[in-house]
């Protein structure tokens, strides 16, 4: 065997080793592409019926949203009527409360005229309760004067009477005696005793004062303010100045100074008055003791 | 007459390195065979792609 031969032996086999690891290294390691393009196959299938389910899907949900598009279209035109009317509305009310509160203002100033007027209509009220308690002071002094001079009228008025029945008494003695000279100048006796029919009465003689020192009663007859006037007067002793209590049942009410005297009421003035609540009124009880 | 010459069998490490040598290109051509057997289902032939 020649040494050429041996060298090709030699480099043959070393190239056919490689070769032969070469090939099954890459058979080894290659994939399987029939496997594969199976695979991609199936997966492209897949993906075909799954694309077929997403259009499917698409469309009903586009032909959903287009339903839905058009019920939010109608919503939104009903929506906007709604605004629209209540834009007029809300226009409506703001007028109507552009109104109220003129017309409130107005009302603020009506009452706070109101309420000068009240003010000065106290203030008259009380200027008048004033003066009335006053007039009514002055009535009763007016009616104790007024009383007064119907007492001396009623006796002037006696006196008169008792003056005409004198005169009227007199003229008839003068009668009588010019009879009783006439029968006497002619001689004649005189028989009969004739004596004037008039009579002449005394003079009414004033009483005497009441003692003080008895118990007086009486009621209340009228109230007015502070002023009270009571139902018994000077015929029963009541004097100026006496202080008289003024009772409801077993109940105090007050005092009451006279300050004015009439033949049958006095009139006095409060004093004492222990308890706001409770005023004199008409029909209490007054004394002069308790 | 030729004298009778005597035939010797080469026997030496280059044979065995030439049937080393061919064993293993039969293996590997054996390996080959057999796997794109398992994978294509054919030795020769060259699968196409499956239409889709």
């Amino acid at each position: 065997m020649s040494t050429l031969t041996k060298v090709l032996i030699v480099l043959l086999s070393l190239s056919s080793i490689f070769l032969s690891g070469t090939m099954v290294t890459f058979v080894a390691t290659t994939d399987n592409f029939k496997e594969l393009a199976k695979n991609q196959a199936e997966d492209i299938k897949t993906f075909q019926d799954e694309t077929a389910l997403f259009d499917q899907r698409y469309q009903e949900k586009s032909s959903q949203t287009d339903q839905e598009r058009n019920v939010l279209l109608a919503t939104i035109q009903d929506l906007k009527i709604q605004l629209s009317t209540l834009a007029l509305a809300k226009r409506k009310i703001q007028t109507d409360k552009d109104d109220i509160e003129i017309r409130y203002k107005t009302i603020s100033g009506i009452l706070t005229g109101l309420e000068s007027t009240i003010a000065i209509a106290h203030t008259t009220r009380d200027l008048i309760q004033d003066k009335l308690t006053k007039a009514l002071a002055d009535r009763t002094k007016l009616l104790a004067q007024l009383s007064t001079s119907e007492a001396n009228q009623s006796e002037k008025i006696v006196y008169i009477d008792k003056l005409n029945a004198n005169v009227k008494h007199l003229i008839e003695q003068k009668a009588i005696n010019e009879a009783k000279i006439a029968a006497l100048s002619r001689g004649n006796p005189i028989t009969s005793d004739e004596y004037p029919v008039t009579i002449v009465k005394d003079f009414a003689v004033e009483a005497p004062p009441a003692p003080t020192d008895v118990a007086l009663k009486g009621v209340v007859k009228e109230v007015s303010g502070k002023d009270v006037v009571i139902s018994i007067g000077s015929a029963d002793g009541v004097s100026k100045k006496t202080v008289f209590h003024i009772t409801r049942g077993d109940l105090f009410i007050c005092d009451i100074k006279i300050s004015s005297v009439d033949t049958n009421k006095s009139a006095g003035v409060v004093e004492l008055l222990l308890q706001d609540t409770e005023q004199p009124k008409i029909g209490d009880t007054v004394s002069n003791e308790l | 007459m030729k004298p009778n010459k005597t035939v010797k069998t080469t026997s030496d490490i280059f044979t065995a390195i030439l049937a080393l040598s061919t064993g293993i290109v039969v293996a590997s051509a054996a390996f080959i065979a057999y796997t794109c057997f398992t994978y294509y289902g054919e030795i020769f032939k060259i699968v196409e792609a499956p239409r889709f």
